[in-house]
């Protein structure tokens, strides 16, 4: 019995320790590029967005973060995810109905004798260095009380584009959003940029994604197939795949060959990849 | 003088001048134990000395350490630090009451917005905690689970527990 006990923990200590391969085929030089979501993602004690999270994601070797994006009144861009400041921070209202100097000077309050300042996204790249190695993607979180959308979408699309110019990221930096209004707007006003639709569905994100010429699809990981991954690379759209927390999460979205994972375990993701 | 350096130093002199009344004999008056969230932050390694225990009521100081990161933002070895300070009152048999005040010091990495570093922000804050023990008076296995409402830095309430499991000896 004692044998058998230590054929199997040896067998699975060997087996723990092997490096995982992978046959990776996609549009992205068979390569794929791993990206922190909102940094350390969901279930770190950093606040997703805050500095601390975008900067240790960055650390850990991965190739760039995913980061949620929310405007100001003044058109300041805000590292921020949620609608309502105050579900997490110790300010109230929504970004977009606040000016820069009221935000500034505002910190996240989920976890105990944390205070992480809430960053605009000129802060994040000013804070790190050879920001032009690394990759960002935009969840663009279009939250706004103003009635006028279109004049809304110009500002932000204004914003964006200010701020990839100033770093000259225009390479480096995916813009992804789920309003199909904001990105034809995009794409009208710089075609080559980089536009992702975040769809609830493959089905509905692909016919978006072929009718505009859009660069590719952003989608959870439990939304598609392997099968659906080839077929939009087929038709020259690159894959984004979010919402993997584990170990198994990240093997499995590895192994459908996607362009992209944002991922809530950034660590075990670099190692797998690297 | 802030109010909690005052509580400090109120429980200090206390906790000198009970030391020198007898313990019972025959009853642990050392405990270790982890808790899980509670007065640490996400949780912490608690030592706790009895310091006065008659009939069903006893009276202890606990110490605590508890971190949320080891490694900062740029990866160096450069931890956060949380230590709690609680004296606590304890009545009951097996099944217990407790209940406790504290201050706890935390001192936290913070990456810098300016400079590509980091920052100490150090600070004391609040807690309490009230809840129920199941500790036998001759020791062994240790059970707590406390509603432990902090004020962070002395400004901020935040309702929050925990539960821990320790030994006495």
């Amino acid at each position: 019995m004692k044998t058998v006990i230590f054929i199997s923990f040896t067998v699975l200590i060997i087996s723990a320790c092997q490096k995982k391969e992978f046959n990776i085929e996609n549009l992205n030089g068979n390569k794929i590029t791993a990206l922190g979501h909102a940094g350390l993602g969901i279930g770190s004690p950093y606040p997703m967005n805050s500095l601390e999270s975008l900067l240790k994601c960055l650390n850990l070797g991965s190739d760039g973060t995913e980061l949620d994006v929310q405007m100001t009144k003044d058109s300041v861009l805000v590292a921020y995810h949620n609608n309502e400041l105050s579900s997490n921070t110790n300010l109230t209202g929504i970004i977009n109905s606040l000016n820069w100097n009221d935000i500034k000077h505002g910190h996240y309050t989920s976890t105990p004798y944390l205070n992480y300042s809430i960053i605009s996204v000129d802060q994040l790249f000013s804070n790190v260095e050879n920001v032009q190695q690394y990759k960002f993607t935009f969840d663009c979180k279009l939250y706004t009380n103003s009635n006028n959308t279109d004049q809304f979408h110009e500002a932000y699309i204004n914003a964006l584009i200010a701020i990839i110019e100033k770093y000259q990221l225009e390479n480096n930096v995916y813009i992804e959003a789920q309003n199909v209004d904001f990105l034809k707007s995009f794409k009208d006003k710089r075609p080559d940029y980089k536009l992702f639709i975040y769809p609830s569905s493959f089905q509905s994100g692909f016919d978006i994604a072929t009718s505009l010429g859009l660069y590719g699809i952003t989608i959870s990981t439990r939304e598609i197939t392997k099968e659906q991954i080839q077929l939009a690379h087929a038709n020259n759209l690159f894959v984004a795949i979010w919402n993997t927390h584990s170990i198994s999460d990240n093997i499995e979205a590895i192994k459908k060959n996607p362009d992209f994972i944002q991922t809530d375990n950034v660590k075990n993701l670099v190692k797998l990849l690297k | 003088m802030k109010w909690n350096h005052l509580i400090v130093m109120i429980t200090i002199v206390f906790a000198h001048m009970s030391f020198s009344q007898n313990e019972a004999k025959n009853s642990a008056s050392n405990s270790i134990f982890i808790e899980v969230c509670g007065v640490g932050g996400y949780g912490s390694l608690n030592y706790e000395k009895a310091f006065f225990s008659v009939n069903n009521i006893m009276a202890a100081l606990k110490i605590g350490l508890g971190t949320y990161h080891v490694l900062d933002p740029y990866n160096k070895f450069n931890p956060d630090v949380i230590i709690p300070f609680t004296c606590s009152g304890v009545y009951g048999k097996n099944h217990k009451i407790e209940i406790g005040i504290g201050q706890t010091y935390s001192s936290i990495i913070q990456a810098d917005l300016t400079n590509l570093k980091t920052d100490r922000t150090s600070n004391f804050s609040t807690h309490f905690s009230i809840g129920y023990r199941y500790q036998k008076a001759g020791g062994g296995m240790l059970f707590r689970c406390c509603y432990t409402p902090l004020i962070e830095y002395n400004r901020y309430y935040r309702h929050w527990a925990g539960v821990s499991f320790g030994y006495s000896f």
